[in-house]
C-alpha cells in the first residue's frame, strides 16, 4: 500500500477510528490492532512475504528472551550471532545472492575460467533492509544489556512491523520505539495535529516534487546519450530533488502517521541540502541509517579513535557498506566510496564537526562563506547521486563524462513525450517553492513545525493552499517510492 | 479528540468546497492544445465518415509511424483508416475503440505493441486535453467506475495545470496553444491518419544495450494471468467483429533489429502464447517487420519514412497471401481484391 494512494487514504482513517474509539484505553488491544493493521498494510503488497517478517519476529523474540537469561558469554555470543546470521542471511539471499554470483563469475573469467552462475529468480521483499536492521538493533542492544528483552510478543511483533515505518524507515532503535508499545497511549491534540501537518508536507514533497522530477530525471537518464552536457546536468539536479522529495517525503508521512497513534519516531531528515559540508550533510541525511551504522559498525570498528590509517579504513568501510545496503551493484558501492572521499578530508583536518548549528542561525540569509559551502556541498552531492541513479557503474561514468564533454554551456533542451517545455518550468518553480519553505523552517524538525505562532486564518490558508497545490500539480503518473526497492 | 475531529472535518469540507468552486470555474475553460494525442479527433472523423468496406489499422504508435496507408489503399483499392496512435492508451481502450467503430465488411488489421497493458494512467493524462476521448470507447469508460471518478478529478486538475501553462506561454510568446514538438503534434498526420511529420527525419535511435529489454513494455514482465486477461478481450473483439460481419487479422508489430535480438526470448514466449490463446488469424511472425536500427526514427518501434514504406510493402505482400481475408466468399467486390501496385 502506497502512502498517497486511495487505498491508504481509506485504510488510515479506519485504523485511526478503531484505535482511538474501539481499542482505546486498552494497551493490549491497541497493540493487537496495530499488529493486524501492519500485517494488512504489508500483505496488501504481497501477503506471501509476511511469513518472512513473522519468522524473523519469532526468532528474534526468542533470542531476546534467551539473551535476557543469565547465560555465559559464549552462549550469549552464539545467540547474537544466530540473530545476525538469520537477518543478514535473509538479506543476503534476497538482495545480494545474484550480485555475488555474477561478480564471482566475472572474477573467475579474468583467469580464463568462465562459467554461467546460478541465478535466483526471486523478487526482493519490500522493506527487507529496513526491518532486518530494526530487529538486529533489538538483538544487539539486548546483548549489550542496553535494553531489557520484552516478554510481550504482541508488542514486539508490532514493533517489528509497525506500518508507518515498516517498508522505508526511519529505522528505529528498539530502545526508542519498543518501550512506546509498553506505555499507555492517550490521545494528544497537539501531537495529532502536528502529525497531520507533517503528513501534508510529506505528501507535497512526494507527489508534487518527487513524482514530477521523476518524469524528467527518468527521461534524461534513460536516454543519456541523446542529451547535451547541460541537459544531463539538469537531469542530475532533477534526480537530486526527486530522491530528496521521495525519501524525506516518505519519512515525513511515516513520522506524521505515527504521531496520530501517539508514537514518536526519530527524525530522519533535517534539511540536508542546506548543509555547509559533508560532515553536516551526513548528520542531516537519512539520519536513522547513518546513526545505525555509526552505533553498530563504526564505533565497534574503533571509529576515529585509532591511528589515521585506521580512521580512513573505518570511514571507507562505513560508507561503502552504506552504499551496498542501498543496492547490490557496483554503482552503489562507488556512490558510497565517493561520499567517503568527500568526507575524509574533513575528518583528517578534524573539521567534520565544525558545522553543528543550523545555517544562518541568527539571520535570514546565509553569509557568503556559508553560501559557498552550501553550494559546493550541493554540487558534489549532485555528482554523487548520478552513481545512485545510473543502472551501472559504466553508465554513471559515461553520464558524468558526457556532462563535461558534450556542450555543458549550451542551453539545455529536454524533450519528454507528452510534456511541454513550460511544464518543466513549472516543476522548477515548484522546486524553488520547496526550497523557500524549507529554508524558512530550517531550524525546526520539519516544515510547518511550530507554525501555531501564525494567526489561524493564515495558517489554514497555508494548509489549504498546499493541499490545492498537491491536487493541481500532482504528477500524472504515480511513482513507487525509490526506497521501497531497498 | 472532538476538537481534532471537528477541525479535520472542517478542513475537509473547506478543501472539497474549494475544489468544487475551482471545478465550476474551469469547467467552461477550453484548453487549446496541439498535442499529438489530439490526432485522434481526425482519425475518428474518418472512422465515422468513410463508408464500409474499409481497411482499419488498429494498435499503437508502431502503426501510426510505420504505415504508409496510401500504398495499402492503392494495393487493395479500399479506403484505409490508420486508427492507431499510442500504445499507452492500453489494450482495453484500443480494443474497445475499434469494437465500437467497426462495421459490416470492414477489414481490421490489429497490430498491438508488444507488452499488452492497461492504459488508465495514460488516459487520465489525456482527458484534460481531449475530453472527446470518452466518446471514442464508451463502454470502456462506462464499465470502469474507479477510472471515471479518478478521471473526473484528474480532468479538473489537469485543466487547471494546462490552463496555467497556456497562460504562461501566451504571455511569454504570444502564440496560441501548447506545442509539444513538431513531430508529436496534432497536425503530424496525413489524411489516412498516418504520422508523416517525421518521414524526412534521420534516425535518432541508439543501438540496444544489455538493459534495453522491454520490461517497461511488460513483454518480459507480464504474468500469464495478466496476458490472459488481454487475450480474452481480443477474443471478445473477434466475436463482436464476426457478429458485425467484419474480418480481423492479428499482426505482430515492428521492432528495431538490435532490440529484437535482446528481447527475442520474451518475444518468442509471447508469440507462442498468442498463437495458442488468441482465436484470430495471425498474419505474420515476430520477425516479419524487423528492420535495421537505422530505419527507426526515435524509438525501436517508430519507423522512419523509408522504413515505413518497406514495412508497408511487406505488410501488403503478407495480406495478399491471406486467403481468409481476400477470397471469393467475402463481400468485397472481386475487382477490389489483391490488386497490388508494386
Amino acid at each position: 500500500m502506497l502512502f498517497g494512494s486511495l487505498e491508504f487514504a481509506i485504510f488510515l482513517p479506519i485504523v485511526f477510528v478503531l484505535y482511538w474509539f474501539v481499542t482505546n484505553k486498552n494497551l493490549r488491544h491497541q497493540n493487537i490492532l496495530l499488529l493486524l493493521a501492519s500485517y494488512f498494510f504489508y500483505g496488501w503488497w504481497d501477503w506471501r512475504f509476511l511469513s518472512l517478517i513473522v519468522f524473523s519476529t519469532c526468532i528474534d523474540y526468542l533470542i531476546g528472551i534467551y539473551l535476557g537469561i543469565d547465560l555465559d558469554n559464549r552462549k550469549r555470543k552464539f545467540l547474537l550471532l544466530s540473530s545476525i546470521a538469520m537477518n543478514i542471511g535473509f538479506l543476503g539471499l534476497f538482495k545480494y545472492y545474484n550480485f555475488f554470483a555474477e561478480s564471482f563469475a566475472q572474477a573467475f573469467s579474468l583467469f580464463g575460467a568462465s562459467f554461467e552462475p546460478y541465478r535466483l529468480n526471486i523478487i526482493l521483499p519490500v522493506g527487507i533492509s529496513f526491518y532486518t536492521f530494526q530487529t538486529l538493533s533489538y538483538s544487539i542492544d539486548v546483548y549489550r544489556k542496553k535494553l531489557k528483552p520484552t516478554k510481550d510478543f504482541i508488542a514486539f511483533a508490532a514493533f517489528v512491523s509497525f506500518f508507518p515505518q515498516l517498508v522505508a524507515g526511519p529505522i528505529e532503535r528498539a530502545a526508542n520505539l519498543l518501550p512506546q508499545f509498553h506505555k499507555p497511549r492517550v490521545f494528544s491534540y497537539d501531537e495529532a495535529s502536528d502529525g497531520l501537518k507533517q503528513i501534508l508536507w510529506g505528501l507535497f514533497k512526494k507527489i508534487v516534487i518527487a513524482d514530477n522530477c521523476a518524469v524528467y530525471a527518468n527521461a534524461i537518464f534513460d536516454n543519456s546519450d541523446n542529451y547535451s552536457g547541460s541537459s544531463l546536468l539538469i537531469g542530475a539536479i532533477f534526480f537530486t530533488f526527486q530522491i530528496y522529495g521521495d525519501f524525506s517525503g516518505y519519512s515525513d508521512i511515516a513520522i506524521g502517521t505515527a504521531k496520530l497513534f501517539r508514537f514518536k519516531l526519530m527524525q530522519n531528515f533535517a534539511f540536508p541540502y542546506f548543509s555547509r559540508d559533508f560532515g553536516e550533510f551526513w548528520r542531516r541525511w537519512h539520519i536513522s541509517l547513518s546513526t545505525w551504522f555509526r552505533d553498530y559498525l563504526y564505533i565497534p570498528l574503533g571509529g576515529s579513535r585509532g591511528s589515521k590509517l585506521l580512521s580512513i579504513r573505518n570511514v571507507f568501510i562505513i560508507f561503502i557498506v552504506s552504499g551496498f545496503w542501498h543496492g547490490a551493484s557496483w554503482n552503489f558501492i562507488a556512490w558510497g566510496a565517493l561520499n567517503a572521499a568527500y568526507f575524509l578530508p574533513l575528518l583528517l583536518l578534524k573539521k567534520n564537526r565544525k558545522n553543528l548549528n543550523t545555517i544562518a542561525e541568527n539571520s535570514f540569509f546565509p553569509s557568503l562563506k556559508e553560501l559557498i559551502g552550501m553550494l559546493t556541498t550541493f554540487s558534489l552531492t549532485v555528482i554523487a547521486w548520478i552513481f545512485f541513479r545510473a543502472e551501472s557503474l559504466f553508465e554513471a561514468l559515461n553520464f558524468i563524462s558526457n556532462i563535461f564533454c558534450k556542450a555543458l554551456f549550451s542551453f539545455p533542451m529536454v524533450e519528454v513525450l507528452g510534456q511541454s517545455k513550460l511544464q518543466m518550468g513549472v516543476v522548477i518553480v515548484l522546486i524553488i517553492f520547496l526550497i523557500i519553505v524549507e529554508w524558512i523552517f530550517r531550524k525546526e524538525r520539519f516544515a510547518f513545525d511550530n507554525i501555531s505562532k501564525v494567526k489561524p486564518f493564515f495558517r489554514w490558508s497555508i494548509y489549504l493552499g498546499v493541499s490545492i497545490l498537491i491536487f493541481i500539480f500532482r504528477a500524472s503518473e504515480k511513482q513507487d517510492f525509490i526506497y521501497f526497492q531497498f | 479528540m472532538r476538537k481534532f475531529i471537528f477541525k479535520v472535518l472542517t478542513f475537509c469540507i473547506l478543501f472539497f468546497s474549494s475544489l468544487v468552486v475551482i471545478s465550476v470555474i474551469y469547467e467552461n475553460i477550453e484548453i487549446e492544445s496541439n498535442d499529438y494525442i489530439k490526432g485522434m479527433i481526425k482519425k475518428h472523423q474518418l472512422l465515422d465518415s468513410i463508408p464500409s468496406p474499409r481497411i482499419i489499422i488498429a494498435g499503437g504508435s508502431n502503426n501510426a509511424f510505420g504505415i504508409n496507408s496510401r500504398l495499402i489503399e492503392e494495393a487493395f483499392e479500399l479506403p484505409v483508416i490508420n486508427l492507431s496512435i499510442h500504445a499507452g492508451l492500453g489494450t482495453p481502450f484500443i480494443i474497445e475503440e475499434i469494437q465500437q467503430g467497426v462495421r459490416n465488411n470492414d477489414i481490421v488489421i490489429l497490430s498491438l505493441e508488444y507488452g499488452l497493458r492497461d492504459g488508465d494512467k495514460f488516459i487520465k493524462k489525456v482527458l484534460p486535453i481531449l475530453p472527446e476521448i470518452k466518446g471514442y470507447a464508451k463502454n470502456y469508460f462506462d464499465s470502469n467506475f474507479l477510472l471515471n471518478i479518478q478521471s473526473n478529478v484528474d480532468h479538473v486538475s489537469g485543466k487547471i495545470l494546462q490552463h496555467l501553462i497556456m497562460t504562461l506561454k501566451n504571455s511569454l510568446s504570444q502564440s496560441n496553444g501548447i506545442e509539444v514538438s513538431e513531430i508529436y503534434h496534432m497536425n503530424a498526420f496525413n489524411k489516412y491518419g498516418d504520422v508523416v511529420a517525421h518521414i524526412h527525419e534521420k534516425s535518432k535511435l541508439k543501438k540496444a544495450q544489455k538493459n534495453d529489454d522491454l520490461k517497461d513494455n511488460s513483454v518480459n514482465d507480464n504474468t500469464e494471468i495478466e496476458n490472459d486477461k488481454y487475450f480474452k478481450l481480443i477474443n471478445n473483439f473477434k466475436e463482436v467483429a464476426d457478429s458485425k460481419g467484419a474480418n480481423v487479422i492479428f499482426m505482430f508489430p515492428t521492432m528495431a533489429e538490435s532490440y529484437y535480438e535482446i528481447n527475442s526470448e520474451g518475444l518468442k514466449m509471447y508469440a507462442e502464447d498468442i498463437k495458442k490463446k488468441v482465436n484470430i488469424d495471425i498474419g505474420n511472425d515476430t520477425r516479419s517487420f524487423v528492420y535495421k536500427d537505422s530505419l527507426y526514427y526515435d524509438t525501436p518501434s517508430h519507423l522512419t519514412g523509408i522504413g515505413r514504406d518497406l514495412r508497408t510493402i511487406d505488410l501488403i505482400k503478407l495480406l495478399k497471401k491471406n486467403t481468409l481475408l481476400f477470397n471469393d466468399d467475402n463481400d468485397i467486390p472481386s475487382n477490389k481484391k489483391i490488386n497490388i501496385v508494386d
